[in-house]
């Protein structure tokens, strides 16, 4: 069933809360059933009021017989303040924001959410505070609202900001690809989350037609210098602290200049870096299209972000399903958006190029021999290896990685675990035209200890995941990609990772945010939930849910 | 032989704590807190009666010499006040006692939150989570819990606010420290000296992250009377998932609460007093966050003397890398004084945070030091430590 639902793009203070038609679009959503709520399988919008905690009834679903669409009967499609228009609001910009990490050229296939149910639970005004978060254990997405002191006449409401509800979905989509990093206690795994989702938003940002048009139309085409895809939470920033944005993807951070104990400062690092990929990506294809050698032609400005728009997302988000299915680091992530790249386009390095000279510009890897990485290449154990049992059978992926743990790092005589198999088919587009590639993902994992120098009063020894991801060519039987977050050949990496969590660590002891030992009850009878978990066992510690700390802005 | 002699009295879930020391040949007198406020038989006030007829005896019509407020919490800033308006109202305290100078924590200073906005924002988010936790105990008041009652009690900001006014107007010249103030001029004492080891001047530090908690309808009750039917799952909804996010957000005033608590008790005005080689630790309530800040801008060394912080609990007993560098086992003979009164009425397996006082504290402290606490002494009864010069 498709229906049109009216989403924000753009905050509601950038048109001056009056051009509705620059900062709403009505585009599509497609499910199997839509229901009063919004509502559907894979998405749930719940109205609270905020100040009796009251269930509101949700927005009515109007079905129409035959061809004609149905629709979400909101009172007043002009009032963005109105319950009944931002609950359909943040459903329609969630399941779009899903939708494009589904598409055949992404992952291509339907996201499974990191927790265990088919729905995910969104708030669309939770209560007041200046924050929005996703958590897994009530499978939810939590939008707030605040008193904006610049502008005592307007609330600013979390939901009504394409940037933050994409964001926050972002988080939800990357616990469902990479579940592990919800644990991580590795910063850089905790600030790719961020990067990621930042990233998100900037892309949600550049398929909106509404705004890449009227943006464009001010620059007269250019990108390179404009602040609206790069400012995120704009409406946030400005309310909060008095700026123009919450973050800016625009910036030159290095590695050097942020505090490593911080996944917020961090991320930026990050998702900078790549960025100023899509900046580069429009540049080549707005000069492509208007003529190699002549001058920049402004009406072909708004195909060459389309398809950079297009490019940029295969590039960062298709990487996802490389990412070893443990703690990582920032080179991790660029290995595995390169080995991706390298798979499909062995002939056209330019991204590759890109993203390691940029990636040691900023100080994320040493030098660019950190980020070569082998693609399809043959290994025996591939060869005759029945797919469809890997894919399917438990046992036989258990024998699999069992017999070749070698290949796939695994130490000697410890347990692991294996992720369930996935058979994908991608898009991917090459000069010779599109392609379909089929591919096994075989993703394994397992608990490596490591010392634990917080001090005498928690365990000398603590442990963390380690993983690997192995992609198979389904037609070839050739390795696509291996990649492995075993620091075994990477000891200066490894070191600089455990320095690292060290700091992060220390900095929760610090401020009495990390627990140790069994949940305790608070002054309520029920357990304490603020704070960050640690697990004691046989004088080693596990921390568990560290994403938790990861909200819209930094917490105290 | 001059002496300094600690007198803890035993005012139950408080402290009250007078040190009288022969500085440069004269007597002179330290008063730390006088409070208590404990639900239950941990906060009888009339013993304070008895404790200030002490104080007034050892004043000996002399003034007291420096009052101390160690932070805004009922259990340690009531008792005064409560002397004066319910036990001697036709009597001028402030005449009686003379108090010549005060300290109080920087954040108690009128105009602070003004010259403070980060803390100042703190401070409003704090309230407003008070004020929240207050509305939601109106609508369920089957989750308000002996503990959640205590707490809002210890940390009614409306409260504490009456009796710091109260005590500001009975010190000559009052005082707002913190780490770093310079203290000329802000005592009387010759030859004793004072180091302020905290707060920090920016009390945000202290503050943690204060959650929103789910409004609860007030006609409808609460979900601890059995099947809760005020709110139900949307048709299309995972019915499982909806309860347990309806749970989840109504959770949450618990933690708040003792947000607000700890960053009051880390507020503390924590102070080592030297007095001819002889250290004593005066630290409040001071929890483990203002142990932790104390402990990376000081180099903190062994001290002679110890009152326990925040009445021996588990939250108030410093890091052990922290006590090895204050008492540190095997270094010779030492004191920690506890102040604190059994919690008799909560079953100790349940909320450890004022489970005091702990038995794993008082454990590790008599490993240490030799262990002396008011517990078992009569009412307002005097507990004594004694050091020779």
């Amino acid at each position: 069933m498709k229906i049109a639902v009216p989403v924000m793009i753009q905050d509601p203070k950038l048109s001056g809360h009056k051009d509705l038609k620059r900062i709403i679009e009505e585009p599509y959503v497609e499910e199997d059933f839509f229901l009063t709520g919004p509502v559907a399988r894979r998405v749930a919008v719940l109205d609270f009021d905020s100040e009796t905690g009251e269930q509101r009834p949700g927005v009515p679903f109007r079905r129409l017989s035959g061809e004609r669409l149905g629709g979400y009967q909101i009172a007043d499609k002009k009032d963005i303040y109105a319950a009944d228009f931002m609950a359909a609001s943040v459903f329609g910009t969630v399941l779009r924001t899903m939708y494009m990490f589904e598409e055949p050229d992404t992952l291509g296939r339907p996201l499974v959410w990191g927790f265990d149910g088919p729905q995910l639970l969104v708030i669309p005004l939770a209560g007041e505070w200046a924050n929005a978060f996703y958590d897994r254990t009530s499978r939810s997405l939590q939008f707030f609202f605040f008193e904006n002191p610049q502008d005592p006449a307007h609330k600013v409401y979390t939901c009504l900001s394409r940037d933050i509800v994409s964001h926050e979905t972002g988080h939800a989509i990357l616990d469902g690809i990479a579940p592990r990093l919800y644990d991580a206690i590795t910063p850089e795994s905790l600030a790719l989350h961020e990067a990621v989702a930042d990233l998100v938003a900037a892309v949600m940002s550049f398929r909106s037609g509404t705004l890449c048009k009227a943006i464009l139309d001010e620059t007269k085409g250019s990108i390179a210098d404009v602040g609206d895809f790069s400012s995120i939470a704009e409406e946030f920033g400005q309310a909060r602290y008095n700026l123009g944005y919450l973050r800016d993807l625009r910036n030159s951070l290095h590695m050097d200049q942020v505090d490593h104990s911080e996944p917020h400062a961090l991320s930026q690092v990050l998702s900078a870096a790549l960025y100023k990929m899509i900046i580069g990506m429009h540049e080549r294809w707005w000069q492509k299209f208007s003529g190699e050698g002549a001058p920049l032609n402004f009406s072909k400005s708004g195909k060459a972000l389309a398809i950079a728009a297009d490019q940029f997302k295969r590039t960062v988000f298709r990487a996802l399903d490389y990412l070893p299915p443990a703690e990582v680091s920032f080179a991790d992530y660029a290995r595995a958006i390169i080995a991706a790249d390298q798979a499909s386009h062995p002939d056209n390095g330019q991204e590759r190029q890109f993203i390691r000279q940029e990636f040691v510009e900023r100080g994320i890897v040493p030098g660019p021999e950190a980020l070569e990485i082998q693609t399809n290449f043959e290994h025996p154990a591939l060869q005759a290896l029945d797919l469809e049992a890997l894919v399917s059978s438990d046992w036989t992926a258990y024998d699999f990685a069992n017999r070749n743990r070698d290949l796939l790092h695994i130490p000697a005589d410890i347990p692991f675990q294996i992720e369930p198999r996935l058979d994908v088919t991608k898009l991917y587009y090459h000069q010779t035209g599109k392609h379909m590639v089929r591919e096994c993902l075989f993703k394994v994992w397992w608990m490596q200890s490591e010392p634990n120098p917080l001090g005498p009063a928690w365990p000398q020894q603590r442990q963390i995941s380690v993983g690997t991801t192995l992609a198979i060519d389904w037609e070839t039987r050739r390795v696509r990609a291996l990649l492995t977050s075993d620091r075994s050949a990477r000891p200066v990496e490894a070191e600089i990772q455990r320095a690292d969590r060290d700091a992060i660590l220390r900095r929760l002891i610090q401020t009495d945010v990390l627990r140790a030992g069994a949940p305790t009850p608070g002054p309520d009878g029920k357990p304490i939930s603020s704070g960050i978990q640690a697990d004691l066992s046989k004088g080693v510690m596990r921390v568990r849910s560290m994403a938790r700390m990861l909200h819209m802005i930094e917490e105290a | 032989m001059d002496t300094l002699r600690v007198r803890i009295y035993n005012v139950r879930f408080g402290d009250a704590i007078l040190v009288t020391v022969s500085d440069g040949g004269v007597r002179r007198h330290i008063l730390i807190d006088i409070g208590n406020a404990f639900l239950g038989e941990g906060g009888v006030d009339s013993l304070f009666k008895s404790v200030v007829e002490d104080v007034l005896t050892e004043l000996g019509g002399q003034p007291l010499d420096l009052y101390v407020m160690t932070h805004e919490h009922m259990d340690h800033v009531q008792g005064l006040q409560y002397v004066q308006e319910k036990i001697c109202p036709a009597e001028s305290l402030a005449a009686r006692l003379q108090v010549q100078h005060a300290w109080f924590p920087a954040s108690s200073e009128p105009g602070y939150y003004e010259r403070n906005t980060k803390a100042k924002k703190k401070l409003d988010e704090a309230r407003a989570a008070y004020a929240a936790v207050e509305r939601y105990l109106q609508a369920a008041p089957a989750d308000a819990t002996a503990w959640t009652k205590t707490l809002m009690a210890l940390n009614d900001w409306r409260s504490t606010q009456k009796c710091v006014n109260f005590l500001r107007g009975l010190a000559q010249h009052p005082w707002y420290v913190h780490r770093g103030v310079d203290l000329a001029g802000k005592h009387p004492f010759q030859e004793t000296q004072f180091e302020i080891w905290a707060p920090e001047e920016d009390t945000s530090i202290y503050y943690g992250t204060f959650h929103p908690v789910a409004a609860v309808s007030p006609e409808r009750g609460n979900e601890n009377h059995g099947q809760n039917q005020e709110v139900i799952p949307p048709p299309g909804v995972d019915a499982g998932a909806f309860f347990d996010l309806v749970k989840q957000r109504r959770r949450g005033h618990g933690d708040n609460l003792l947000a607000i608590d700890k960053a009051a008790n880390n507020t503390s005005v924590v102070f080592c007093l030297t007095w001819r080689g002889h250290r004593l630790l005066f630290p409040g309530d001071a929890e483990v966050r203002s142990w932790q800040e104390m402990n990376k801008r000081l180099a903190l060394s062994p001290v002679d003397f110890l009152k326990v912080s925040h009445h021996a609990s588990q939250t108030g007993m410093p890091p052990v890398d922290i006590l090895d560098k204050l008492l540190p086992a095997g270094g010779g003979h030492r004191f920690a004084a506890v102040s604190t009164f059994p919690a008799a009425d909560a079953p100790p397996e349940k909320f450890v945070y004022l489970l005091v006082p702990h038995p794993d504290v008082l454990a590790e402290l008599a490993r240490r030091a030799e262990l002396r606490t008011v517990i078992g002494t009569a009412d307002g009864a005097p507990l004594d430590f004694e050091f020779n010069g």
